[in-house]
């Protein structure tokens, strides 16, 4: 009965694939090639996780909802350990959920196979706490990666692409697209490790923990760009982050994460406003 | 069940589920070699590094193994004048065992170590979870080409092996030993002509010598990539995985050897 209903999942999720493939294909042809064709109900979050449940050696998360609606930004915070980054990892569904759903664009993922989790990977861009960039390869290889991957543009269209996006993080492309990541400096990675992510203009970004070991000025940076996505692209955003400055600037809204649980999800106004005891000691703490 | 058994039971099947994960990750990287996409810029780098970077190690094996073993016999030989078989020696055992053995031995701690610390460092710097979040399978794109190009340059290095080997056995049979070169080479073929052929034109030796080294680069190359990805527990992590590659790489081609050997020779027809 469950492997007959993983497989209608699959054949609903695969035809409901196709369908917005062919709608996106249009939209890579649009000027800004945004993929801002696919007709999206504003009502159905982009993101969701319902009632998920994770445990390893231990519990990990323990019923945890949360979702985030077309063009929002929600952060993630909690103390060390309680499963934010893990919750990210459930949204790439590189880690199956043992109770509860996490569904993209309104489908549930849980079920897919790992082939189908690919191509729904490729509609997310990912930040790394260490932006994660292949040292073997140069600054424009790893934005380019993507690119050369997933879509049939020819060099010089990549190259446009990538000048592109390394411009939008506001690093000059003729003096890092040659320089190999050890080359960099710890905000210039993270700002390559954001222009990857977005090179093939994913419709969700999540970033682990963007503004770690930085410095105030470039964590300030790396926030503003976080809000440009959002504003100038529409891009849905998923932050897990301990910087609550930041967080406090740039989310729609906030999932605190509590002893595995979500000890309140709201907008930052409502998370500052409240008389919950250990916000309010998470607050004074931070 | 006592808490002893219990943890004697966990401990099995932990054991068991690692050796499962070791052969599915087999299964999987050598079905990717007749999938797409297909990666063939990183197949040849991946020749380049696994073959023609271990040219070196492998020849100067090879030319050592060739001149001692020359030396070794030449001494026995001697004693009942024999000393004019000293081809025959040197070639049945550098095609048939050493070459294959010490062509894997040498890449199992040049190459093996290297793929397990490069994968590794991937696996702790979360260079693997980025390639799966950008759509890419991690086996196809970094185990599928390594596989490939150990299972194709193996068996080259080993030709390569073996052919200096002899080689060197032919430098000490003509200053050490004073047996013409002529009388040395002619004894070589014939002992390569003595074990019969496979196919009317194969010579059954070289089916020993050059299946073993294919089994040898997949074993390296599976091995590697095996502890690289699993790798945890940061830079610590990633010594230990290249330490467990390479014994655990040596001793698997020990094993097989045996193995393969044992089944060759029940299978070909030796004159």
């Amino acid at each position: 009965m469950r492997n007959r209903r993983k497989a209608s999942d699959r054949r609903h999720f695969a035809v409901r694939h196709a369908i917005r493939s062919e709608l996106a294909n249009d939209v890579d042809a649009s000027p800004n090639g945004r993929r801002t064709a696919t007709k999206r109900d504003p009502a159905v979050p982009v993101v969701q996780l319902d009632h998920v449940t994770l445990s390893f050696d231990r519990p990990i998360l323990e019923d945890v909802s949360f979702f985030a609606k077309a063009g929002e930004t929600i952060s993630i915070v909690g103390e060390s350990g309680t499963g934010k980054s893990t919750a990210l990892k459930l949204i790439l569904r590189l880690l199956i959920p043992e109770r509860g759903r996490v569904l993209i664009d309104g489908d549930d993922i849980t079920h897919l196979s790992f082939e189908e989790a690919l191509s729904v990977r490729q509609k997310m861009g990912m930040v790394f706490q260490g932006a994660a960039l292949f040292d073997s390869m140069t600054v424009f290889e790893n934005v380019a990666y993507p690119l050369r991957e997933h879509t049939k543009l020819d060099d010089d269209e990549i190259e446009n692409r990538v000048r592109e996006k390394l411009q939008f993080v506001d690093l000059e492309p003729d003096r890092v697209m040659e320089q190999f990541p050890a080359e960099l400096s710890g905000g210039m990675r993270k700002r390559v490790g954001i222009a990857r992510g977005m090179a093939n203009n994913p419709e969700i970004m999540l970033y682990d923990e963007p503004t770690s070991g930085l410095d105030p000025l470039t964590t300030a940076t790396i926030t503003r760009l976080i809000m440009k996505l959002q504003h100038e692209l529409g891009v849905t955003s998923v932050v897990v982050s301990h910087d609550i400055r930041a967080v406090f600037r740039m989310s729609s809204r906030v999932a605190v994460l509590h002893d595995r649980r979500i000890a309140f999800f709201g907008t930052p106004e409502e998370m500052a406003a409240s008389e919950n005891a250990y916000l309010h000691d998470f607050l004074g703490g931070a | 069940m006592p808490a002893f058994l219990t943890r004697l039971n966990n401990a099995a099947k932990a054991k068991v589920l690692r050796v499962q994960e070791y052969f599915v990750l087999a299964g999987k990287s050598l079905r990717f070699i007749f999938a797409r996409p297909f990666y063939g810029q990183d197949v040849i780098q991946q020749m380049d590094e696994i073959g023609v970077r271990s040219l070196g190690i492998v020849m100067i094996t090879g030319l050592f193994t060739g001149m001692v073993l020359a030396l070794q016999s030449s001494v026995q030989l001697k004693t009942f004048g024999a000393t004019m078989y000293i081809g025959n020696l040197v070639s049945a055992s550098m095609i048939r065992e050493l070459g294959p053995v010490l062509a894997g031995l040498m890449v199992a701690g040049r190459v093996g170590s290297g793929i397990a610390a490069q994968l590794g460092s991937m696996r702790v710097t979360e260079q693997i979870d980025a390639l799966n979040t950008l759509g890419t399978d991690p086996i196809k794109k970094l185990v599928t080409p390594r596989v490939l190009a150990a299972l194709i340059m193996l068996p080259v290095l080993t030709v390569i092996n073996d052919f200096i080997g002899i080689i060197g056995g032919n430098i000490i049979g003509s200053f050490v030993v004073g047996l013409p070169s002529t009388q040395y080479w002619r004894t070589v073929w014939d002992q390569i002509a003595s074990d019969g052929f496979t196919f009317r034109y194969f010579p059954n030796d070289f089916v020993q010598g050059l299946s073993k080294p294919l089994v040898f680069g997949a074993i390296i190359s599976i091995t590697a990539c095996y502890f690289g990805l699993n790798t945890t527990g940061g830079t610590e992590g990633v010594g230990q995985a290249t330490t467990k590659t390479v014994v655990t790489a040596s001793i698997l081609i020990l094993i097989s050897d045996y193995f393969i050997t044992q089944l060759l020779l029940s299978v070909l027809t030796y004159a």
